[in-house]
């Protein structure tokens, strides 16, 4: 990586008892990257986000922050600003004193003119300069959000930690913070550092993504990385919709693979996903984007069919949910309403589609990776 | 784990300290109660069992265990009785005076036990009603309802409406309501108050003091051999009680743990 | 029946006990003991009288004004003592000891000892600071004093410790849920912006538990003020509190309207208190959300 690294990890642990939070993470951060830790809940993004931020400290491993070690700093000596989840606004203290508090600490206490001013910059940053003398409960949940924001970036800290930041607000505020937060990335050129669940969420404002799983990171790299080449069927079915199928693994040459469907389709030129070797024979799954799979035969895709289970009406499109023959898990397609002539075109249940995808978008991996 | 600094070191100390205060003097209650002396004074002097002895032939004393079993049960039952439709009303209900009421129930419990003993006192007089047991049963229940309403109605309010509303919706008469979905639900709120208004009024002094007649309760044959001096029998009364309470604890605690 | 009228009718079923049993049995009491404190003493009787003479003797005789003070300072002491005490305790317990199980044992230790008969608990006081008591003898068995001494009981050092031994538990469990409903991430934030455990307790810490100080505080306040056990028990005659002037007018001196009005005085004060304590709580309780 070109950029100047500010956060690393190196071989970090972390158990809580006889749980194992962290096992032996590495992880490098550049400076000035919006980098997002995504996974479901107890995959270890939240320990990792604590570790750094000096709340728990690690069982073993080193945490540096531009160059310095602070493994075994507590939170109030590291450079480094953590956006609550909650907010964690102080309820007895208005707006702007929450804003300042940071200020005021005996360890970096400001003469009153710089405090003021920079109570100021950070609420108007956010657009919050008018409720300086208001108290945290008479705002608003996305107000709330940008005033814990405001008070973590007016200590002007090298990186900015965010924990689900987003997390309690409704879909239209969520999204429209979304925006305003990749801004604030852009704009102030410091470090974030993201926690959140919401894959939507990671590729909409991450440089990078580092996909967590069961204490370990699964794949790191930026968004349409994961999203096209996913070095597992979980990080495949993690970020966006993937179409997960049942295969057997016949062979491969030059880096793609021959495989054959419980239907008996076979299928050649397919994109190997997995890292490790696949045995002929062995048992795998491929892994298919929703948008990949299209209806109708292609000259110069892989030919299928499947039979029409159900169709879903979501407003500019239908999801039709299918079936190949010999195979338990559904598959889901969208239909564009504009791509076909009226709705009476799109296929109704019970009928029989051919279906066709291009070999490279088909990805094979091994079967018990998915596990 | 960080190193604690002075003023955590200070911090634990003080806590601790406040632990021994606690503990300490019961300690040296139980100590003394089996000490072959009839001074409280170190050095011990020997081992006996006399006082424990004579606590069980005194019948004077006894009596008076038997009339503080009969005060705080029959009390803790009117409480009970009293509270919980309370409670029910407080509630289901809106009505004028409502938090003049709740007020006033729970004034006994922060006056000094005194003043509410002198008022029922002098009013008990004047409608005829005699300073006796049954004074004091109705002293105690009236001094501690607001225990049982004040804990039951917390219990109420964080259940879901919607839970009586579901009942009623599938067909239960409010009676059925009752006893077959918010009853369960209160249950240990019920059950923790009645032990509080039991230990309460079992301990209970000013009121008692007040409202008695001939026949004294447990704290008030204590209370007025205390005033006469000091005897080691009040110590071993005191262990048993320490014994009985501890007692009591652990198995409404476990009681209600199993009940979770 | 119409739902209207079946309503009613379920409200005073519930109601109607408890409602009639408070006025006769609470309310009318105290409503006549307010009465009587303005009748006269014609000795041997009490004649029914509207006048101010009780109240006027209680302020302007200064014998009764300094029992009231006196139960006020002992009182304040107490309260004080207590918050001392009490607090590391609390606080101990909720931030320190990380065991959840430990903390609910060490927490139950301090709750128990209210189990435990109240008179006996002062007791244990009598026979510790007694002068043949365990406290004189252990020192005179250690060497430490070759007389017993007579300061530590009948005096008001004796009345704060044994009243604060036995309020101690009404500071601690307030101020205990105080501390435990502070959220940790607030901790965690006033830390995250620099300021270090002392600076965090000074800031966040104690503005968000000052409800359950406050809470503790009037409790253990009232309970002292109108405690009338400990005075005979370790008080002696400079520990002679309220509660001791009151049975007394109510027993020897036989003077119940001077009594009356002693109590509604108590009664005044008491109900200050409590309002005061609920005002700074409710503002408390804004500013926790």
């Amino acid at each position: 990586m070109a950029l100047q690294p500010i956060v690393t990890l190196e071989n970090v642990a972390k158990a809580y008892g006889t749980f194992t939070a962290l096992h032996n993470i590495n992880l490098e951060i550049g400076a000035g990257e919006f980098v997002t830790l995504l996974g479901p809940s107890g995959c270890g993004k939240t320990t990792t986000l604590r570790l750094i931020g000096g709340f728990e400290t690690a069982d073993s491993g080193r945490i540096t922050l531009a160059g310095a070690d602070v493994t075994q700093q507590p939170p109030y000596r590291r450079d480094i600003n953590t956006v609550f989840q909650d907010y964690a606004l102080f309820p007895h203290m208005t707006v702007a004193e929450n804003v300042a508090y940071g200020l005021t600490v005996r360890a970096n206490r400001k003469p009153p003119e710089e405090r003021a001013r920079r109570v100021r910059e950070a609420l108007s940053l956010v657009g919050l300069a008018d409720k300086a003398d208001r108290m945290p409960q008479q705002l608003s949940g996305g107000q709330r959000q940008r005033i814990a924001m405001a008070r973590a970036l007016a200590r002007e800290p090298k990186v900015l930690l965010l924990d689900e930041p987003l997390s309690a607000l409704d879909v239209k505020l969520r999204e429209a913070m979304q925006v305003e937060l990749k801004h604030l990335h852009q704009k102030l050129g410091i470090t974030f550092l993201m926690v959140t669940h919401d894959q939507q969420e990671a590729l909409v404002l991450s440089n990078r993504i580092a996909v967590m799983k069961g204490g370990h990171i699964a794949q790191i790299g930026s968004p349409s990385e994961l999203y096209d080449r996913p070095a597992t069927p979980y990080v495949a079915d993690f970020i966006g919709a993937a179409n997960l199928v049942p295969a057997t693994f016949l062979g491969s040459e030059g880096g793609f693979a021959r495989i054959r469907l419980p239907d008996g389709a076979m299928l050649s030129g397919v994109a190997v996903g997995s890292g490790e070797k696949l045995r002929e024979g062995q048992a795998a799954l491929i892994a298919i984007r929703p948008e990949r799979l299209r209806i109708g035969e292609s000259r110069h895709g892989l030919p299928l069919t499947a039979t029409v289970v159900d169709q879903l009406f979501h407003g500019g499109r239908f999801q039709l949910e299918l079936r190949f023959d010999q195979v338990e898990t559904p598959v889901f397609i969208d239909v564009h309403r504009s791509s076909v002539a009226d709705d009476g075109a799109v296929p109704q249940p019970g009928s029989r589609v051919p279906l066709s995808v291009a070999a490279p978008d088909v990805m094979v991996y091994a079967a018990e990776a998915a596990a | 784990m960080h190193k604690l600094m002075w003023w955590q070191k200070s911090l634990v100390g003080v806590a601790i300290g406040t632990l021994l205060f606690l503990y300490i003097p019961v300690a040296i209650l139980i100590l003394f109660s089996f000490n072959d002396s009839p001074v409280t004074s170190f050095p011990l002097s020997g081992f006996t069992l006399d006082w424990y002895r004579k606590v069980f032939a005194n019948a004077a004393l006894l009596q008076s265990l038997v009339n503080s079993l009969i005060v705080a049960l029959s009390a803790t039952a009117l409480t009970i009785v009293i509270g919980v439709p309370a409670a029910l009303a407080l509630d289901r209900f809106e009505f004028i005076g409502k938090r003049l009421f709740t007020n006033t129930i729970l004034l006994p419990l922060s006056l000094p036990g005194i003043v509410t003993g002198i008022a029922m006192l002098n009013f008990y007089k004047q409608i005829g009603l005699p300073q006796s047991l049954g004074a004091v049963i109705i002293g105690h229940a009236t001094a501690l309802v607001g225990i049982v309403i004040t804990q039951v109605l917390a219990r109420m309010e964080k259940l879901n409406r919607n839970l009586a509303e579901a009942s009623s919706d599938l067909g239960a008469t409010q009676v059925e309501t009752f006893f077959h979905v918010i009853f369960p639900n209160i249950r240990s709120a019920i059950i923790g108050s009645a032990l509080l208004c039991f230990t309460l009024s079992f301990d209970e002094i000013p009121v008692t003091y007040f409202l008695t007649g001939r026949d004294i309760t447990l704290p008030m044959y204590i209370y007025s051999t205390l005033r006469r001096g000091i005897t080691p029998e009040i110590n071993a009364i005191g262990a048993l009680i320490v014994l009985v309470s501890l007692a009591l604890i652990l198995s409404s605690v476990t009681m209600l743990r199993e009940k979770k | 029946m119409k739902a209207r009228t079946r309503q009613r009718l379920s409200f005073w079923l519930l109601f109607s006990l408890p409602l009639a049993w408070t006025v006769l049995f609470l309310i009318l009491p105290y409503l006549s003991m307010g009465m009587m404190s303005f009748w006269t003493r014609k000795f041997p009787l009490f004649v029914p009288d509207f006048q101010f003479g009780n109240y006027i003797q209680l302020f302007s005789d200064p014998q009764y004004s300094a029992v009231i003070f006196r139960t006020m300072k002992i009182a304040a002491l107490v309260t004080a003592y207590s918050v001392a005490l009490g607090y590391p305790l609390a606080y101990f317990l909720v931030f320190t000891i990380r065991s959840e199980k430990l903390r609910t044992l060490l927490y139950m230790c301090v709750v128990v000892p209210l189990w435990v008969s109240y008179l006996l608990r002062a007791y244990t006081w009598k026979i510790i600071l007694g002068t043949d008591g365990a406290l004189n003898s252990a020192l005179l068995w250690l060497g430490i004093i070759d007389q017993p001494l007579d300061i530590f009981l009948y005096n008001q050092a004796a009345m704060v410790i044994t009243l604060t031994y036995i309020f101690i538990p009404f500071m601690v469990m307030p101020i205990f849920t105080a501390l435990e409903r502070i959220p940790s991430n607030l901790i965690e934030a006033s830390q995250d912006l620099g300021a270090g455990p002392f600076e965090t307790f000074l800031r966040v810490i104690l503005p968000l538990s000052t409800a359950g100080i406050v809470a503790g505080a009037t409790m253990t306040f009232c309970l002292s003020f109108g405690d009338f056990v400990a005075p005979v028990l370790v008080g002696g005659p400079s520990g002679t509190m309220v509660a001791t002037v009151l049975q007394s007018q109510f027993g020897a001196a036989l003077n119940w309207p001077l009594g009356s009005a002693l109590a509604a005085i108590i009664f005044a004060l008491v109900l200050v208190v409590l309002q005061v304590s609920s005002k700074i709580d409710r503002a408390g309780r804004v500013s926790m959300g």
